[in-house]
């Protein structure tokens, strides 16, 4: 596929399946397209390596930028200390993915991860249950 | 199977805004004030700026060395804190003052409570205050042009009359940032412009204010009397540069409007009843406490929970 779109530009250093704020990034390239990959980006460098997140300023841009609603900051932290209760009590399993917080984050906190991930958690103790 | 990629959670690009970013565009905001307070107040100004600044970036490395913390001098923060608290000074300050505050404002206020984002007050505010009470004398010293007078608003408190077109532009007694107004607006403009600050709170904040000074203030709606309120004092720097500092001011956009009302009002009481003049650092830093309380009730209302309570109707 990527020989039709007429091959790699420079060296590929990442590659996402998908958009950038959503796609899933690619271990390498025996991993199969599938139909729910809408696209294939390749980076020839990874942006988001580059960034080293510093303390979170409080200065409410995730707030605003969060289509749900929510107060991102503050569920990350909630999900970085495994405080799942209170990660429930604000809605934290509102969040879609969409990764706008960690975009317009400016101490580049990677927020959209650490949401993700302590709602994997949530929904894997409630399974069990 | 060739080389792996890097692979990493999405989103997989990242907003060019950082922290330090952000700091440098206040300090650039900053510029047309502090040009003008070196105009207005000659050299000893331009000292002052330089000691606090010295001080506080100096101050942040030596606490992170002796507890081995990364140095954080590299975000800007405490450059901004250091340009901050020297405009909240009266140029005539001894230096060693001025850089006791400096380090009162980085060890005490801000690192002691964890550093940037965790500080609950206002660093430099918090300095100056200190400062207003170990160093009554020096710090309510105001001098211009060698000549020594009350503040405007002091004077307009003893019932003097001020004139308003030289507060606007700032030819006024007072600390080196805060006397002219226009500087400050022209600082504000840039930020709001790069979209560092909003007007939630300086808005909420001066109209809050003037609403008070109308029902309050015993004048009625004197258009110069609101003026000089307006122009004098530390409201101005204090509503675009220190009430808007993101650590010390609620993370959620109705927090920052119910912040701004609570600003107007507290400083409206203090300027009205309290023992001095000026009320701005006071109000600011007493707001700064009421914050978790403020954030507390205003967390938004998560998207699907507005349908809930519709249904439930």
């Amino acid at each position: 596929m990527l020989e039709a779109a007429g091959g790699f530009k420079g060296e590929c250093k990442k590659m996402i399946s998908g958009g950038p704020m959503m796609g899933f990034a690619m271990f390498d390239l025996d991993v199969p397209a599938t139909k729910t990959s809408s696209s294939l980006l390749c980076f020839t460098e990874d942006e988001v390596a580059a960034y080293e997140p510093t303390a979170c300023i409080n200065c409410g841009r995730c707030v605003e930028a969060c289509p749900e609603l929510l107060v991102p900051s503050r569920l990350a932290d909630y999900g970085e200390r495994g405080q799942s209760g209170v990660f429930e009590k604000w809605h934290g399993l509102e969040c879609v993915e969409c990764g706008s917080c960690s975009y317009v984050c400016p101490a580049k906190r990677p927020l959209a991860q650490s949401v993700k991930t302590m709602k994997k958690q949530v929904l894997a103790a409630k399974r069990k249950k | 199977m060739s080389d792996l990629f890097h692979v990493s959670s999405s989103p997989h690009v990242r907003s060019k805004d950082t922290s330090s970013r952000i700091m440098f565009y206040v300090v650039l905001a900053l510029m047309p004030t502090t040009l003008f307070g070196v105009y207005n107040f000659g050299y000893r100004a331009l000292i002052l700026i330089l000691v606090t600044i010295a001080s506080c970036v100096a101050t942040e490395w030596v606490f992170e060395k002796i507890v081995h913390k990364k140095s954080t001098i590299g975000d800007f923060s405490a450059v901004v804190t250091g340009l901050l608290l020297a405009l909240n000074l009266p140029a005539t300050l001894p230096w060693w003052e001025a850089a006791l505050g400096g380090i009162f404002a980085i060890a005490i206020v801000k690192m002691m409570f964890g550093g940037l984002g965790q500080n609950f007050m206002n660093p430099a505010l918090g300095a100056r205050c200190f400062l207003l009470i170990a160093f009554a004398a020096d710090m309510t010293k105001f001098a211009i042009d060698d000549y020594t007078g009350a503040t405007p608003l002091a004077a307009m408190r003893n019932g003097e009359a001020v004139n308003t077109m030289d507060m606007l532009i700032g030819r006024t007694g007072g600390t080196i940032g805060e006397t002219s107004a226009i500087a400050i607006l022209i600082g504000a403009v840039i930020l709001i412009l790069l979209g560092v600050i909003d007007l939630r709170i300086p808005g909420t904040y001066i109209v809050t204010f003037v609403i008070f000074l109308v029902i309050f203030g015993g004048h009625g709606f004197d258009w110069n009397y609101i003026t000089a309120q307006l122009c004098g004092g530390g409201l101005m720097l204090g509503a675009f540069f220190m009430a808007t500092d993101y650590v010390t001011s609620p993370i959620t956009p109705n927090g920052r409007i119910l912040f701004g009302i609570c600003l107007g009002v507290l400083t409206g009481l203090f300027r009205m009843y309290g023992a001095n003049a000026e009320g701005v650092s006071f109000a600011i830093i007493l707001s700064n406490l009421l914050v978790p309380m403020i954030e507390r009730i205003t967390i938004p209302r998560a998207f699907g929970l507005v349908k809930e309570a519709k249904k439930h109707e």
